[in-house]
């Protein structure tokens, strides 16, 4: 198995020399590639900046981001869109569905901006919806579906180009616990069967029990770290809620 | 404190105001440039002795702004309800952070008189200077002396214009603060998670409705010009009418519909780089602005009738004038039909002198009498013409008389055989019956027992009387030496003169002469040059004004209209090219694909207006057939530029701001 993603003393700042904010702090860990890890915190641990630095949606103050073995953190421009649009996929929490294109043109978007051909495209769609579950609603808009649908639809379009990694930012935030279990159901499946390599961002206990490892973060800093190694999913959970524990109570301190 | 705030809000969100300022400043500056015509001094000089052509335009000029003014404070309204929506979210917080609806009222009324002082300040300024402009183009338009340039400035204009958009403003302030006040706050601050239901339409309905619009839309432009003659009852014209709106509608309903089907059917080019994001945002935004492209369209295409026929009968009446009237003065006397033709016996020369007029003052005198067949029948106590004779309907003039008149209008000079005889006309009623009845036919007339046969088989160009238009009905003219005829009677002796300019009392005859107590003592029947210019000019200047105004108000409303509906949904979609970018597609992409969405969302209801002038021009022509249309070109020409600035400048401010504000 080879790296994917290795991040060296990443550091963001926000403010000024005066009044300075640590989100992310000294920041180091590997990821390898089919990997599925989870990265918890609360809100304010800094993990969304973290996933927005790392898909180049953000700057990092200081330090070193590699993608296959490429440092990411200097590239610019129109290098930046190629590198998210062929090496990254977003699911996010609310969807984020263009709501005047179908489900099938939604997913076929980020395809098209990669000027493949319309045949290939037809195949892949086929190919993906049939794992997701959503052939019988390809056809139809954002509105006309279920939360679970949409944020299923807006996981095929990450899938969709086989990208190096696919980074989630709550994907079960907005969704219900029978779909949110569905979702994390297929995303499993996903990188089980597929070796697709998943970074999710999550507060959930339950959605991160779903990923083969799970980062803990604290005020910026990584605050532990569980695999799930050969354990079941249940066992899985009970190590991720004994970590939570330790951080205090629900996440929060007292 | 509340000043200063209104004015960083101001500051800051100037790219949402762009639009709203501008267009205050040229509806402002309009409002003013076409108050003030009636006191500009090209338009007293042209008119210097018609004062009621004056007074005429400046009521006719005073009701049309009322028009404008309603219009006005509805596109003034909507636009502040645009910006009304984009800062809900603000004054929402200002809300939560217990700021009183008095405040905020205040907060508004602060704006609103920024955005007033400085709108009207530009607003007049930009008036002042174009008024000037105008000055050139009326002098232009209608050949007056510009020698002298004077700087006009109208301190009534200035004061309506103040006057009517203080009202707009305190109208636009009320409604301001009438939303603010009656919204809640969870709404306001929510404003922007408003998710919005697109419903898309079946292409294959909209494909039938869209052929079945352009075959109705087909069939009125054809009933409109090539099967015109047979259009005899206004109910019929009125059925075209009905039928281009309705088609017009159907068309905007049925063209997001149009635009998927025809994508789907090239699917290469669809499922290209973000293609279908493009297409599909532009059939949405059609979609559900069905009715408002339709009026816009409708409003354009009445915007561009108005002005190319407006500019085209000035054209084509400065050009009739030209040759329509080439000499300064043209009398006529009737003799008085009950009477034998020799009871009177005295020249219009005589009649002149014994008005005490000096007519030394007239040069390239020309007089001539016309005469009139017809039986005289003592016991009937009427004359009764001859139906079969070509003289039933004209006058007769000899040939000598009448080259003498040619040489003085400058019209084509004739000889005729001793058996020949021609037409002289221009009116293209009688013109064409004369050439099919008599002319083609060799129509053969008889005068004192001797036969003539006409000279050529078409009617010849010219007339005898002055006038603004090509009306001179026809006269017949015939050899000098025609034998005597019982039947053929002096009718009228025509005078036509040129004064001597060089004499500095011409102006007084010209009154003189114009002055109706003279034609009403004399029984003399009087036109002059100054006259007739000055009575077909006032009218042409007041349809051109006229046309002007209503037509920019109506581009600049459909035109910030468009420009308003596409920033606001260039807000609405912010989200959109948010995501559009974290899936990685290029910044120039997108701004391509911003460009083309605003671009056809543009170009569509005037491209339908355009097609829809094409046709509707040539009716207009077909009714003023009488006034020529010689000026097409011009007309044309001087509304595309018209149209095209207005269009560019929204246009580009739209781009801009649209860029703008997706890039927040």
């Amino acid at each position: 198995m080879s790296t994917i993603l290795k991040l060296e003393n990443v550091e963001k700042y926000y403010g000024n020399t005066s009044n300075l904010t640590k989100a992310v702090d000294q920041i180091s860990f590997e990821v390898e590639t089919g990997e599925f890890v989870g990265i918890m915190g609360a809100s304010g641990s800094g993990k969304t900046t973290l996933l927005n630095c790392i898909s180049t949606i953000d700057k990092v103050t200081s330090g070193r981001i590699y993608v296959e073995g490429k440092d990411i953190t200097g590239i610019k421009g129109n290098a930046l869109n190629r590198f998210r649009r062929e090496k990254l996929g977003f699911i996010f929490q609310d969807f984020n569905l263009l709501n005047t294109l179908t489900a099938y043109e939604n997913i076929a978007l980020p395809l098209s901006i990669q000027n493949m051909a319309a045949l290939k495209i037809d195949a892949k769609i086929d190919e993906i919806s049939g794992i997701l579950g959503i052939s019988d609603v390809i056809k139809k808009y954002p509105y006309q579906m279920s939360g679970g649908q949409k944020q299923r639809v807006a996981a095929a379009r990450a899938l969709i180009t086989d990208p190096a990694m696919v980074l989630a930012d709550e994907p079960t935030g907005a969704l219900d616990s029978r779909s949110a279990r569905s979702l994390l159901e297929s995303m499993e499946g996903m990188n089980q069967n597929y070796d697709a390599t998943i970074l999710m961002v999550t507060h959930d206990a339950f959605a991160a029990s779903f990923a083969t490892r799970v980062i803990f973060l604290k005020d910026g800093k990584i605050f532990n770290e569980v695999r799930k190694g050969s354990d079941t999913r249940k066992e899985f959970f009970d190590k991720i809620m004994d970590v939570v524990t330790l951080m205090g109570g629900d996440l929060n301190d007292f | 404190m509340i000043f200063k705030l209104a004015f960083r809000n101001m500051k800051k969100s100037m790219s949402d105001y762009a639009v709203y300022f501008v267009t205050l400043i040229i509806g402002v500056s309009v409002f003013y440039v076409f108050n003030a015509i009636s006191d500009q001094t090209v338009v007293t000089q042209i008119f210097k002795s018609e004062y009621d052509i004056i007074d005429l335009m400046r009521t006719t000029l005073s009701t049309a702004s009322v028009i404008v003014s309603v219009v006005l404070a509805f596109l003034i309204v909507y636009a502040s309800s645009y910006l009304m929506k984009r800062r809900k979210k603000e004054f929402g917080i200002y809300m939560l952070l217990g700021m009183g609806k008095k405040k905020i009222a205040g907060v508004l009324m602060a704006e609103t008189v920024i955005i007033g002082v400085f709108s009207l300040l530009i607003g007049m300024g930009v008036g002042i200077i174009l008024s000037q402009g105008m000055s050139l183009l009326v002098a232009k338009l209608f050949e007056a002396d510009m020698s002298e340039f004077t700087f006009d400035m109208s301190g009534e204009a200035l004061g309506k214009t103040v006057i009517y958009f203080l009202i707009m403003y305190a109208l636009v302030l009320l409604l301001d603060i009438f939303v603010v006040g009656k919204s809640r706050l969870i709404n306001l601050l929510n404003a922007e998670k408003k998710s919005e239901k697109n419903i898309a339409k079946n292409p294959w309905i909209c494909l039938v409705v869209f052929v079945v619009a352009a075959v109705v839309l087909g069939h009125a432009y054809w009933m409109m010009t090539g099967n015109v003659e047979n259009l005899t009852e206004q109910s019929q014209v009125l059925m075209q009418i009905v039928k281009g709106i309705v088609a017009t509608f159907l068309i905007f309903w049925s063209l997001s519909g149009l635009l998927i089907f025809l994508s789907k059917i090239r699917k290469k080019s669809y499922l290209k780089g973000i293609n279908a994001f493009t297409t599909k945002e532009i059939s949405s935004r059609v979609n559900t602005n069905v009715f408002a492209g339709s009026i816009i369209c409708l409003l354009l295409f009445i915007t561009i009738c108005i002005f190319s026929t407006s500019f085209s009968i000035n054209k084509s009446i400065n050009d009739n004038l030209n040759t329509l009237v080439p000499a300064d003065a043209n009398l006529m006397y009737r003799y008085d039909q009950g009477l034998p033709y020799d009871s009177e016996k005295q020249t219009i020369n005589e009649k002149l002198q014994t008005q005490g007029m000096d007519t030394d003052l007239f040069e390239d005198v020309v007089e001539l009498t016309g005469y009139a067949y017809y039986k005289w029948d003592e016991k009937e106590e009427e004359g009764y013409s001859d139906n079969t004779n070509i003289f039933a309907n004209s006058g007769v003039i000899k040939l000598s008389d009448y080259n003498k008149v040619a040489e003085i209008y400058g019209l084509k000079q004739h000889t005729l055989a001793a058996d020949e005889y021609l037409v002289v006309s221009n009116y293209d009623y009688t013109l064409n019956m004369y050439n099919e009845q008599y002319l083609q036919k060799g129509h053969v007339i008889r005068i004192g027992g001797k036969e003539y046969h006409p000279k050529y088989k078409t009617c010849q160009d010219g007339f005898l009387q002055m006038s603004s238009n090509r009306s001179e009905s026809g006269f017949t003219v015939v050899p000098d030496d025609i034998p005597a005829d019982e039947n053929l009677h002096p009718d009228c002796i025509y005078y036509i003169a040129n004064y001597d300019t060089n004499k500095k009392s011409v102006e007084k005859i010209d009154r003189l002469l114009n002055n109706k107590e003279f034609g009403k003592k004399t029984g003399i029947d009087v036109s002059t040059r100054t006259e007739i210019y000055q009575r077909s000019i006032g009218l042409t200047v007041l349809i051109v004004f006229l046309g002007l105004y209503l037509g920019i108000i109506f581009v600049l409303s459909s035109f910030a209209l468009l420009s308003l509906k596409e920033l606001s949904q260039a807000a609405d979609n912010r989200e959109k090219y948010r995501t559009l970018r974290r899936i990685g597609v290029d910044e120039r992409m997108i701004h391509r694909s911003l460009f083309r969405q605003n671009l056809i969302f543009f170009s569509t209801p005037l491209l339908l207006a355009i097609i829809h002038s094409i046709f509707g021009i040539q009716v207009s022509v077909y009714i003023m057939e009488s006034f020529g249309t010689t000026g097409m070109l011009f007309s044309i020409v001087a509304t595309s530029a018209v149209l095209l600035a207005v269009y560019v400048i929204y246009f580009t401010i739209t781009y801009r701001c649209s860029r703008k504000i997706i890039n927040e």
